[in-house]
C-alpha cells in the first residue's frame, strides 16, 4: 500500500510539472495531441465526488483511525484526478470556441483545485480546513465550468412559458425555443464551436464560420444539412450523445425555413402543417404560469375526503381545484380544512352544497380563486358584493338558481367586470304539451284490494279520464291523485292537464276488476292439445294471454277447437258476486273468434245448477288482428258455491276469413268475478 | 397441465412475471435520463402519469350525445341547395371517385340526387346554417362549433360506431370513455367516472353494444357503466330490507378479506378489480339519490328540456340525467340515442327523431351555460358517418332514403374550450368529399383529448408487446377548432 502511495505521489510531481510547463508555455507550443481535451468532461466528476468524500473523511477520521490509509490513497487519487483533469482542460480550450473570460476562470479555478490537493499530499496540515477549502474551489471551479457547457443560466428552471396562438411570432414563440434547448449550450457568447453563437437573432443572422445557416426557402441551408446528416455522421447536428431534434422539431425547423424564414412573422400566416405543428408544441407550453409555490402532498392528502375533492389542474402544477359533492354529506369543516391550501386554490365548486353568505368568510382567504360555483346555495346579493371586492383574480362565477335575480347578476357585472357571471335563462313564452300520465300498475288484471292508479313526472298535475271511448275534456271526471276507481271492466282513456301547459295526448287502458276470488276452476272439457295453458287454474292466475311467438309454446292461453269451454268455479263458501268478466281473444285472421254465447249456471250444488245468466257477444264482420276483449256479464243471484262457466265456439267460419265454414278457434284468457 | 401446475407453484402467472421483470429494467431507465435518447425512446413513449391532466385542460368533463344510426348532414348542417336543383340526375362518376358502396346500394344501377326535403336557416352571429328540424340547436348556433368535414374509414354501423367510440374498427380496444378515466380518474370518488345512457327513437334503429363501452385492456374499473333505462338508472343500489348501513360495511369488509384471499391463490387482477366496484357501488348509496330526484328541477328546467325529460328512458331525460351525472363529476357522459339509421322513409323518420333530440339538446348547453359550466363541459352531438347524397330505393318528391356515407358528414361541439359561433371545415357542392379542413376521426379523439389537458400521444397502455394509444398511430390536435 505504501508503495501505491509512493508510485503516486511520484506521478502526481510529475503531472503538476506539466501543469505547470502547460500554463506558462500554454500560448506558444501548438498540440501534438490532438482530441486528448476530449478527456476532460471524462473524468472531471471524479475530483469532485473525491473531494466531497475527502472533506467528509477529515471530519470523521478521528473516529475511525483504520480509515487513515484509506484516506491517504483517496486524497493522492484526488490530486491526481484533479491535475489530469486541469491538463485535459487546457487541451479543451485550444481546441477553441469558448470565451475568453469564462475561459480563464474556470482554467485558474481549475488550476487552484489540483494545487489545493497537491499542498495538502505534500504537507498533510488540518485536513478539515483544507479539505473545506478544496470543495469550494471544486465549486467554483464547477459552477464555472457548468456554466460554459450548460449556459450561463443553467441554475434556472421553470421559465415562464406564453400560450402560443396564431398571433404568436413564430420564430420567437417556436423556432428560438428550439434552438435554445437543442443548440444553444454549444453555440454561445462562452462558447462558439464552428464559431456559430445562436443565442441572439443577430449572432444566428451573422452565422458560423460556413456562412450564414439559414437561407429564405432553401431547404439546403446549412442548418437543414447538419441536422439532416445520419446520426453517426461526424457532422450530424446537435452530435450524437447531446439531446436529439425531435421530428416535430425538426419539421418546424424545416418548414419556418421552407416558408420564409421571416423573423417576424405571425404563426397564422404559417402552412396548416406547421399551425398544427405550432398546436402540437403548445401542449407543453400551454401551461398557465403560477408562481405561487405548490402545496406539499400531505396538505392536499388531509384536505381530501370522499365528498371533497382536491387535486392539482395539471400533473405539474401547483395550482388545486377544489370541487364538493352530495349536498347530504356536506361538512362545513371540510371547507374550513382549505385554509391549509388557501394559497394554492383557484377553483372551488360549492355547486348545491348548503352554504350562506356566512360560509362565504372562509373564501375570502383564497386570494388566487379564478373560479368560483355557487349555483343552487344560499347566498345573497349581498354577500357575494362582499366576497368579490376581496378576490382579485377572480374571472367566472356561477351563482344560478340563487336568491340573486338578472337585474342583480347585471348589477354585479357592472360592478366587477372582470368577473364573468351568466344570467339565468329566461326562457320564452312557450305552450308546451304536456307527457302522457304515466301507469303505476304492472297488471291489469286487479285484485280485490287493488286500484287502479296513474301518475305524473310533472308536480301538480290534474287528471281527467272518459270510460266510454270519448276523448277527455275539462268536463270530464277529475282525479287530482291518479287514481281511477273501477268497478269491473273497463276501457279507461286518460289525459294530464296543468295550467300554462297544453293536455297530453290520451292513455288507453283496458282493466279487469276482480272483487271475489274463486278458491278454484275445474275444467270440464278438454281444451285443444294445442293451447292447454295450466288447465282451469290459469282462468283464475291473474296473467293476461300474451302474445304468441313463434316456435315457442304459448302457455296463457287456454284454446278450444273441437270442444266447448265448460269451465266450474268454486268458492269455499256461498259468495253473491255481480258479475263476471269473461276475457278472450278476437283475431279473425287466425280464425281466432269470440264464444257465439256464454253461459252462467250457479247454485250450491256442484250437479245441480241453475242456468242465471247468459250472453252472445257480438260476431266480428271484418278481417282484424290480435284484439284483447273482455265482457262484463251481470248477474243477479243468491249467494252460490258454485258457478258454471259454459262458452260455445263458433262452429262456422264466415265467409271473409280464408278458411270458411270451418270451426273457429276459441281462446280464453281470464274469468274475473266482480 | 403441467404448465399450470407450475404457475400455481410459482403463484405467479406469466403476464404477471413479465410485469414485475419490467420494474427490474427500469433500472436501465436510468441510463436513458443521463443520455437522453439512449434507448431512442423518442417523445412520444415517454409515459405521464396517471390520475391528472397533463397539462391545464379547457374541458374537465365531456357529455357525449351520440346519434347512433347516423343521422343525414343533408338534413341537418350541411346545406346543399344543388342537391334540391339537380334532384333526380346521376351522380356524377367524377364525384364519387370509386368510392366503395354497401351491400344495400350496390346493385342499384343508378344514384339519383336528393335534396334535403326541409329548408334551411342561416342563425346567430355566426350565420350556421341549420335545417328546420333544429330550430333550437339551431338558435344556439353561436355557441356551436359546427364541423362539416368529419370522415371515417368504416362504411358499416358497427365498424364505424367502434372506431368512432374506441379508435379502432376491430373492437376490444378501449373506449374514450375508459381512457379518460384511465387517464384522468373520477372527480367525484362516489361515482363511476364514466357512464352509459340508452335510448331509442323512433326511426330505424342500430343496435349498441358493450364493446362501445368497453375497457378493452385497461382495468375493468374503467368500463362505462350502463345506467339502466326504467325509473330507477341505477338497479339493486338500496339495502335489501333489513339491512343496515353498518351490517352493509361488515358484509363488503368480510367479502373483501375472501377475495383478496382469492388474489393471493389465482392473481387475477380481475378479482381486485371486483373489489373496487362493490366498493363503487357502496360509495354510490350515498351519491345517487341526489342524481335521480328530479323533484328539485324548477318547472321552466323541464320547460327547456321539455317534458318527456321526465319520462325515464326517454332521450330528453337522458340528457337531463347526463347533465346531472357531469355536474356530479362523472368525466364522461356518454349517450346513445338510436333511430337514425334512414334507408327510407328519411323525411319522415328524421322528423320524429330530430323532434326526439332537438329541444333537449340545445337545452343542455344552455342549462350547462347559464350554470358556469359549459366552458369546463365538452358537449358532442353527432353520429357515426354520414349518408349518401343520392337516394337509396325508390325516390319521389317526399319520400327517399340515404344509404351510408363515410367520406364527409357533420357533428357539432360546445363548450369544453371548442371555438363557439364557428362552423369548421367545408365540403364540395354535392356535400361529397371534403375540400376543406377535413376532420378524421383520428384527430377529433387527439383534439378531445387536447381539450381534456390530456396529450394523445402520451396516454398510453402496453398490451401484447407495444403501447396503444385511443389515436393509435394517427391523429392531429385541430388548432382551428380550440378557442
Amino acid at each position: 500500500m505504501q508503495r501505491f502511495l509512493q508510485i503516486g505521489t511520484l506521478f502526481l510531481w510529475f503531472l503538476q510539472c506539466l501543469l505547470l510547463f502547460l500554463l506558462v508555455f500554454q500560448e506558444s507550443f501548438e498540440l501534438p495531441l490532438a482530441g486528448i481535451g476530449h478527456l476532460h468532461p471524462l473524468i472531471l466528476h471524479l475530483p469532485i465526488g473525491f473531494g466531497v468524500l475527502l472533506a467528509l473523511f477529515s471530519v470523521v477520521k478521528k473516529q475511525f483511525e483504520q480509515i487513515e490509509i484509506l484516506f491517504q490513497s483517496l486524497l493522492v487519487l484526488t490530486a491526481l484526478f484533479s491535475t489530469a483533469t486541469a491538463i485535459f482542460g487546457l487541451f479543451l480550450a485550444k481546441e477553441g470556441g469558448y470565451e475568453a473570460e469564462q475561459i480563464t476562470w474556470h482554467q485558474w479555478s481549475g488550476v487552484a483545485v489540483s494545487f489545493v490537493y497537491f499542498a495538502w499530499v505534500l504537507w498533510q496540515k488540518s485536513p478539515l480546513m483544507v479539505g473545506i477549502l478544496g470543495v469550494l474551489t471544486l465549486i467554483f471551479a464547477g459552477h464555472t465550468g457548468a456554466s460554459i457547457t450548460h449556459g450561463a443560466d443553467y441554475l434556472q428552471f421553470g421559465e415562464q412559458k406564453e400560450a402560443i396562438t396564431n398571433e404568436s411570432i413564430a420564430f420567437e414563440a417556436l423556432v428560438q425555443p428550439i434552438l435554445k434547448t437543442k443548440c444553444e449550450s454549444c453555440h454561445n457568447e462562452q462558447k462558439s464551436k464552428g464559431g456559430l453563437k445562436m443565442n441572439t437573432l443577430a449572432n444566428l443572422l451573422k452565422g458560423g464560420k460556413n456562412g450564414p445557416i439559414w437561407k429564405a426557402g432553401d431547404l439546403n441551408s446549412h442548418l437543414l444539412q447538419r441536422m439532416n446528416l445520419p446520426l453517426n455522421n461526424k457532422k450530424h447536428m446537435p452530435p450524437a450523445g447531446k439531446a436529439q431534434l425531435t421530428a416535430d422539431e425538426q419539421l418546424i425547423l424545416t418548414l419556418w425555413i421552407k416558408e420564409g424564414a421571416k423573423v417576424e412573422q405571425k404563426v397564422g400566416a404559417y402552412s396548416k402543417v406547421f399551425q398544427n405543428l405550432a398546436t402540437k408544441q403548445q401542449e407543453t407550453t400551454i401551461e398557465p404560469v403560477y408562481d405561487f409555490s405548490a402545496a406539499s402532498e400531505k396538505d392536499i392528502a388531509a384536505v381530501n375526503t370522499p365528498f371533497c375533492s382536491v387535486y392539482p389542474i395539471a400533473y405539474d402544477s401547483p395550482a388545486l381545484q377544489a370541487e364538493f359533492f352530495v349536498a347530504a354529506k356536506f361538512d362545513p369543516k371540510s371547507l374550513e380544512n382549505l385554509s391549509k391550501v388557501s394559497e394554492q386554490l383557484i377553483g372551488i365548486n360549492l355547486n348545491k352544497m348548503p352554504v350562506s353568505d356566512a360560509d362565504l368568510n372562509i373564501l375570502t382567504k383564497f386570494l388566487h380563486l379564478e373560479r368560483l360555483h355557487l349555483n343552487a346555495t344560499k347566498v345573497s346579493y349581498r354577500g357575494v358584493v362582499d366576497l368579490l371586492k376581496k378576490l382579485p383574480n377572480l374571472k367566472t362565477l356561477a351563482i344560478w338558481n340563487t336568491v340573486i335575480s338578472n337585474p342583480e347578476i347585471t348589477q354585479l357585472k357592472k360592478q366587477f367586470p372582470k368577473v364573468s357571471i351568466e344570467q339565468t335563462v329566461v326562457l320564452k313564452n312557450e305552450t308546451l304539451q304536456i307527457n302522457p300520465p304515466i301507469l303505476v300498475n304492472e297488471k291489469l288484471i286487479l285484485r280485490p284490494n287493488e286500484q287502479l292508479s296513474f301518475k305524473h313526472t310533472i308536480n301538480d298535475v290534474v287528471f281527467r279520464y272518459t270510460v266510454n271511448d270519448s276523448l277527455p275534456d275539462s268536463l270530464s271526471r277529475l282525479q287530482t291523485k291518479g287514481i281511477v276507481p273501477i268497478k269491473n271492466y273497463t276501457k279507461v282513456r286518460i289525459i294530464a292537464t296543468k295550467p300554462d301547459w297544453y293536455a297530453s295526448n290520451p292513455v288507453d287502458v283496458k282493466v279487469y276488476k276482480s272483487n271475489f276470488v274463486p278458491h278454484k276452476i275445474d275444467l270440464l272439457s278438454t281444451p285443444s292439445p294445442k293451447y292447454p295453458a295450466k288447465g282451469g287454474m290459469s282462468l283464475m292466475d291473474f296473467e293476461q294471454g300474451a302474445r304468441e311467438v313463434k316456435g315457442v309454446p304459448n302457455l296463457t292461453w287456454l284454446g278450444f277447437k273441437d270442444t266447448d269451454l265448460d269451465a266450474l268455479a268454486s268458492f269455499q263458501l256461498p259468495t253473491k258476486v255481480n258479475g263476471l268478466t269473461f276475457s278472450y281473444l278476437e283475431k279473425t285472421d287466425a280464425d281466432v273468434f269470440p264464444p257465439t254465447k256464454i253461459e252462467i249456471w250457479a247454485g250450491n250444488d256442484s250437479k245441480n245448477l241453475k242456468l242465471i245468466a247468459s250472453f252472445s257477444p257480438i260476431q266480428p264482420k271484418e278481417k282484424s288482428g290480435y284484439n284483447l276483449k273482455g265482457i262484463n256479464i251481470p248477474i243477479s243471484t243468491v249467494p252460490s258455491t258454485y258457478y258454471r262457466i259454459k262458452a260455445h265456439r263458433n262452429k262456422k267460419l264466415p265467409s271473409f276469413v280464408d278458411n270458411k265454414g270451418k270451426g273457429a278457434w276459441l281462446k280464453v284468457d281470464e274469468v274475473v268475478f266482480y | 397441465m403441467e404448465n399450470e401446475f407450475l404457475k400455481n407453484r410459482l403463484n405467479i402467472t406469466r403476464r404477471h412475471f413479465f410485469g414485475q421483470a419490467a420494474a427490474g429494467i427500469g433500472g436501465l431507465a436510468l441510463g436513458s435520463l443521463l443520455v437522453p435518447d439512449l434507448f431512442k425512446g423518442g417523445e412520444s413513449s415517454q409515459a405521464m402519469p396517471l390520475g391528472l391532466a397533463h397539462f391545464a385542460p379547457k374541458a374537465k368533463r365531456v357529455i357525449y350525445l351520440c346519434q347512433n344510426g347516423a343521422p343525414s348532414q343533408y338534413e341537418s348542417f350541411d346545406h346543399k341547395p344543388l342537391l334540391n336543383k339537380m334532384a333526380g340526375t346521376d351522380l356524377p362518376e367524377s364525384i364519387r371517385g370509386g368510392q366503395r358502396l354497401t351491400g344495400m346500394t350496390a346493385s342499384q344501377d343508378k344514384f339519383p340526387l336528393v335534396g334535403s326535403f326541409y329548408g334551411f336557416k342561416q342563425y346567430g352571429k355566426s350565420g350556421a346554417f341549420v335545417s328546420d328540424l333544429f330550430p333550437h340547436i339551431g338558435s344556439i348556433a353561436d355557441d356551436l362549433c359546427i364541423i362539416r368535414t368529419m370522415n371515417t374509414d368504416a362504411i358499416n354501423h358497427d365498424p364505424a360506431l367502434t372506431f368512432l367510440q374506441t379508435g379502432a374498427q376491430v373492437g376490444n380496444r378501449p373506449s374514450m370513455g375508459a381512457w379518460m378515466s384511465y387517464g384522468l380518474g373520477s372527480e367525484n370518488k362516489n361515482l363511476p367516472a364514466f357512464c352509459v345512457l340508452l335510448s331509442r327513437g323512433r326511426g330505424n334503429g342500430q343496435g349498441v353494444y358493450s364493446k362501445l363501452w368497453t375497457n378493452g385492456f385497461l382495468d375493468s374499473t374503467h368500463q362505462g357503466v350502463v345506467f339502466s333505462s326504467s325509473e330507477d338508472p341505477i338497479l339493486y343500489l338500496n339495502d335489501v330490507e333489513g339491512i343496515d348501513k353498518a351490517g352493509r360495511r361488515r358484509m363488503l369488509d368480510q367479502l373483501a378479506e375472501l377475495n383478496h384471499e382469492g388474489f393471493q391463490e389465482n392473481k387475477d387482477p380481475e378479482v381486485e378489480a371486483k373489489v373496487q366496484q362493490y366498493e363503487m357501488a357502496y360509495r354510490m348509496q350515498t351519491a345517487v339519490p341526489e342524481l335521480t330526484d328530479l323533484s328539485k328541477e324548477p318547472d321552466y328546467i323541464v320547460k327547456m328540456y321539455g317534458p318527456e325529460c321526465l319520462v325515464p328512458g326517454t332521450y330528453a331525460a337522458n340528457v337531463l340525467l347526463a347533465r346531472k351525472l357531469s355536474e356530479s363529476g362523472v368525466r364522461f357522459v356518454q349517450i346513445y340515442h338510436q333511430g337514425w339509421d334512414s334507408h327510407g322513409n328519411l323525411p319522415k323518420e328524421m322528423a320524429m327523431q330530430a323532434q326526439d333530440v332537438d329541444r333537449s339538446s340545445a337545452a343542455l348547453i344552455t342549462d350547462l351555460k347559464q350554470r358556469g359550466l359549459l366552458d369546463e363541459t365538452l358537449v358532442i352531438w353527432g353520429g357515426e358517418f354520414g349518408r349518401t347524397n343520392y337516394c337509396q330505393g325508390q325516390y319521389t318528391l317526399d319520400n327517399y332514403g340515404r344509404d351510408h356515407h363515410p367520406r364527409a358528414y357533420s357533428i357539432f361541439m360546445a363548450g369544453g374550450g371548442v371555438k363557439p359561433g364557428t362552423v369548421y371545415g367545408e365540403t364540395d357542392e354535392f356535400g361529397y368529399n371534403v375540400i376543406k379542413d377535413p376532420v378524421h376521426i383520428h384527430d377529433f379523439h387527439a383534439t378531445v383529448q387536447h381539450l381534456m389537458g390530456i396529450n394523445h400521444e402520451q396516454l398510453t397502455y402496453k398490451h401484447l408487446g407495444r403501447r396503444y394509444r385511443l389515436t393509435d398511430v394517427a391523429g392531429n390536435v385541430l388548432p382551428g377548432l380550440i378557442a
